[in-house]
């Protein structure tokens, strides 16, 4: 009962009014919403389409939401299967997910992560010391895979 | 009474407002070095133990408040002690106040060495580029640090800069236009401002068309992203259906040719509008003489397209209202009861009920419980909060 009224209004409103560069569709899915993110402007991603897949837990929101990308990034929080590294998306101790964040919260969080990536917490260790010491070279890498991404996908 | 004339003598702008105390007020030359002319500073000066400066109190002009903080405090307290009489205390002032501001106008001016020839060559530049241009507005910062260049309500900023080969050149540092594979500056060369206004015009009157596209785009169709359209955005997500939108990116430099196109959705209603494009060779029947909204229309077998959908809620309106619980976004639970836990820090203020309250802080095991209470952090704010164990 919490966790449904809380989850409807939530949907009803990213369906109806979401942020810039982001839109949210029900899946066929039961407890799913596939989520996509477009590269704001001024970003190295600016313009680009990003889809992921965001699955809402039966103890939401207790526990955090699972957010996963299914365009593949180049991306020194982000794994070659879509997993995410970000504070917000773990449990307390050592993440920072409360009850208080909704999905719009998080969602722009990662499209923020997106175009900043955070070095310092890697889940890609060569990627992020790319990220840091040649970052010419990353931004390279990383729109040739969106590129081809791209390509081969339309 | 040598010091009252000798004050008259050297500063002669300042004026003995009060004898009891002893009170100056009026205005100090400091000589400004860069540009080589004075500026004028408002100082008042009460010193009750005059002629010794022992307790007085100074006020300055807000022309000089960006100097202000502990540094110049201590810089003025420690003369205060150490100068013999008024007049010389002036003479400090305003030393210490010339090295200031000139050590702020060395940091400000982004070419760290800007000098005088730099500076002439870049108004000699700014001087051309203002006569010879009509259709775009060149307007600079007070220093030169920063030049806006406007054209038909968008704008760029650029910076004057040492390229990476050591030569003059200019950065764009921020930009209404949406980024054009054909128009990067090239950091190797040196730019003049003159080409970077040539290259402005050519992308604005190059835009044009686009904008006109996306303009009868914003009119005639719910476009549900950007909420706000800026010139640099060159995609549109089109509302079709509550499940369904699409997201056009129009190419600038093919502003009625076939976008690209994305069906974002539900992935059955996806895969229905996808073959229905796929279907009858869209490219071919694409008309590159009619408007991109023309066009979206017969593509995808419309009359028009979908006007907003009526809804109460308005977007001004959170997610969770003041009064709600914020864990579960409600008010009343299905045991009526409402929000009875109101976080203690008086920035939050949040509400909650307590039984939402209580699932979230016994969900982390650092919470301790101590009789029929537990005690962890308030969900929103952090700060220390705690819950009584509800009854069940």
């Amino acid at each position: 009962m919490q966790k449904s009224q809380r989850l409807n209004r939530e949907i009803k409103r990213l369906l109806e009014h979401p942020p810039e560069g982001i839109s949210c569709y029900t899946s066929d899915k039961l407890n799913y919403l596939s989520v996509n993110i477009i590269g704001p402007h001024g970003s190295l991603f600016a313009g680009s389409l990003f889809k992921l897949d965001l699955e809402i837990p039966s103890r939401y929101p207790f526990v955090p939401p699972r957010l996963k990308f299914v365009t593949p990034v180049y991306h020194p929080n982000i794994d070659t299967q879509g997993r995410i590294c970000m504070d917000l998306l773990k449990m307390p101790p050592n993440g920072g997910w409360r009850p208080t964040i909704s999905l719009e919260n998080l969602i722009v969080a990662v499209q923020s992560l997106l175009c900043n990536p955070n070095p310092d917490d890697p889940l890609m260790v060569d990627i992020a010391e790319e990220y840091r010491f040649n970052k010419k070279e990353y931004e390279r890498k990383a729109k040739k895979l969106l590129l081809e991404y791209e390509r081969s996908n339309d | 009474m040598d010091d009252l004339e000798e004050m008259l003598k050297l500063y002669p702008e300042m004026i003995l407002i009060s004898r009891s105390p002893p009170t100056w007020k009026g205005l100090l030359s400091i000589k400004n070095g860069c540009i080589n002319c004075e500026m004028k500073v408002k100082v008042k000066l009460a010193a009750p133990s005059f002629p010794r400066l022992d307790n007085a109190s100074i006020h300055f002009g807000g022309s000089i408040a960006y100097l202000f903080g502990a540094r110049f405090k201590n810089l003025i307290d420690s003369i205060m002690k150490t100068s013999e009489s008024v007049p010389c205390f002036f003479q400090e002032l305003t030393e210490i106040i010339e090295n200031l501001v000139n050590e702020n106008q060395d940091r400000e001016n982004s070419i760290g060495s800007m000098d005088t020839t730099a500076r002439e060559k870049l108004l000699k530049e700014l001087d051309n580029v203002l006569s010879e241009y009509s259709c775009v507005d060149f307007s600079s910062t007070k220093n030169l640090n920063a030049i806006k260049l406007t054209m038909n309500d968008v704008s760029i900023i650029v910076k004057p800069v040492v390229n990476s080969v050591g030569k003059q050149s200019w950065k764009i540092c921020s930009s209404d236009l949406p980024e054009l594979p054909d128009f990067i500056i090239n950091e190797k060369k040196s730019w003049s401002l003159r080409e970077i206004g040539n290259m402005f015009q050519k992308q604005v009157d190059i835009l044009e068309d686009t904008w006109g596209q996306l303009r009868r785009i914003d009119n005639y169709c719910y476009v549900t992203d950007p909420v706000e359209p800026k010139p640099y955005h060159l995609y549109r997500r089109i509302y079709l259906s509550p499940s369904l939108s699409c997201l056009i990116t129009i190419n600038p430099l093919d502003p009625t040719g076939y976008p690209m196109i994305k069906l974002l959705g539900v992935q059955n209603e996806v895969d229905k509008f996808r073959n229905l494009i796929q279907d009858e060779g869209t490219i071919d029947s694409w008309d590159i003489e009619c408007s991109v909204y023309e066009n979206l229309l017969t593509l995808l077998k419309i009359d028009e397209f979908p006007g907003r959908p009526k809804s109460h809620e308005s977007i001004e309106e959170g997610v969770v209202g003041d009064e709600e619980c914020c864990i579960c976004f409600s008010m009343e639970l299905e045991d009526n009861s409402l929000p009875d836990e109101i976080c203690n820090n008086e920035k939050c203020r949040r509400h909650f009920h307590s039984i939402c309250l209580f699932q979230w802080l016994q969900e982390l095991v650092t919470n301790k419980i101590v009789f029929n209470k537990i005690f962890g952090s308030c969900p929103n704010c952090g700060e220390e909060a705690s819950c009584n164990i509800p009854s069940t």
